[in-house]
């Protein structure tokens, strides 16, 4: 009968471990995601929020048309040169008023926000669980900071 | 409710109709001419006005627009030049569209896009006068005509842009 308590305790462990496991792992696939260098990075986000000014509703990312091509070639350029996103989108404007798909912060940031979001959910959850778990003896304490309650 | 907030994040409004490279200097322009095939750039032809007209031959207003430079380039041959660049087209057609409507000016290719985004134009026809001095002076979007380029190369003369 003494064992049921013990059971459930390094079931919670087992829990609790699983969930920094998986945080630990999400955290890596996001890293995984996007390896790229802040240039590249840059230069993808700025392909994605230019209009290709000879389509309709296309980025320059997405379109295979010239100006768009050309146009990616000089946001690379500009990224490389050290520009920033708004001196580049500004120079692209001044040439194509108007061909910005999608106003900075705007629903794209969603497509960052919610997966960063729900990460910080699961890394709240996790520590919470471990410190609960702590404090009922089941994990010993690291550094033998007296933590047990 | 976060998305609400988000969807009313208002977008960048249109930007004024002049053309920012008024004023400016004049994007540099050089390649093989489609029909002679001697290299022509617009730098070495500093010392005279240049329309410098924007083409495709899939471009009905192209077509429109056509016999109206050759008329402005013939009444105004002794102090500006045509000098016209294709527009998302293969060499072979615009040689065809030149050819067709007797164009006695020059045109350079321009297959990837570089000197069009440099000039801003997204659509044919667009039409740039640089100033002797190299300057864009004028531009105007949209079929020229003969008329149309002749004021604006009148305007330009009357305000001394050719010196500036």
């Amino acid at each position: 009968m003494a064992d049921a308590p013990r059971r459930g305790g390094s079931r919670r462990t087992f829990l609790g471990l699983g969930l920094a496991v998986v945080v630990a792992l999400t955290f890596l696939a996001i890293g995984s995601v996007h390896p790229l260098p802040a240039g590249a990075a840059r230069v993808r986000y700025l392909e994605s929020v230019l209009k290709c000014p000879s389509c309709t509703d296309l980025s320059i990312g997405q379109s295979t048309d010239n100006i768009a091509q050309a146009l990616d070639r000089d946001v690379a350029r500009g990224v490389a040169a050290g520009e920033s996103n708004d001196a580049i989108e500004s120079a692209v404007l001044a040439k194509y008023p108007g061909a910005i798909l999608e106003p900075r912060g705007g629903l794209g940031a969603l497509v960052v926000a919610i997966p960063a979001a729900l990460v910080a959910l699961a890394g709240a959850a996790g520590v919470t669980f471990l410190v609960r778990a702590r404090r009922r003896g089941v994990v010993p304490a690291v550094g033998g900071g007296g933590a047990g309650g | 409710m976060l998305i609400a907030v988000f969807a009313t994040v208002v977008s960048h409004p249109p930007g004024p109709a002049a053309n920012p490279l008024v004023g400016e200097q004049a994007p540099a322009i050089s390649g093989a001419d489609l029909l002679s095939g001697r290299v022509e750039r617009l730098g070495s032809l500093h010392g005279r006005y240049v329309l410098v007209s924007f083409f495709a031959s899939w471009c009905a207003p192209c077509a429109g627009e056509a016999p109206q430079l050759a008329s402005f380039a013939f009444t105004d041959r002794k102090v500006a030049s045509v000098l016209g660049v294709v527009f998302d087209d293969s060499a072979g057609n615009a040689a065809g569209f030149l050819r067709r409507y007797g164009a006695t000016w020059p045109a350079v290719a321009d297959p990837t896009s570089d000197i069009a985004v440099a000039y801003g134009v997204a659509n044919p026809p667009q039409s740039f006068l640089v100033s002797p001095a190299g300057r864009v002076v004028a531009w105007l979007p949209g079929a020229v005509t003969a008329g149309a380029a002749e004021r604006e190369l009148q305007k330009a003369e009357s305000e001394g842009a050719g010196v500036g």
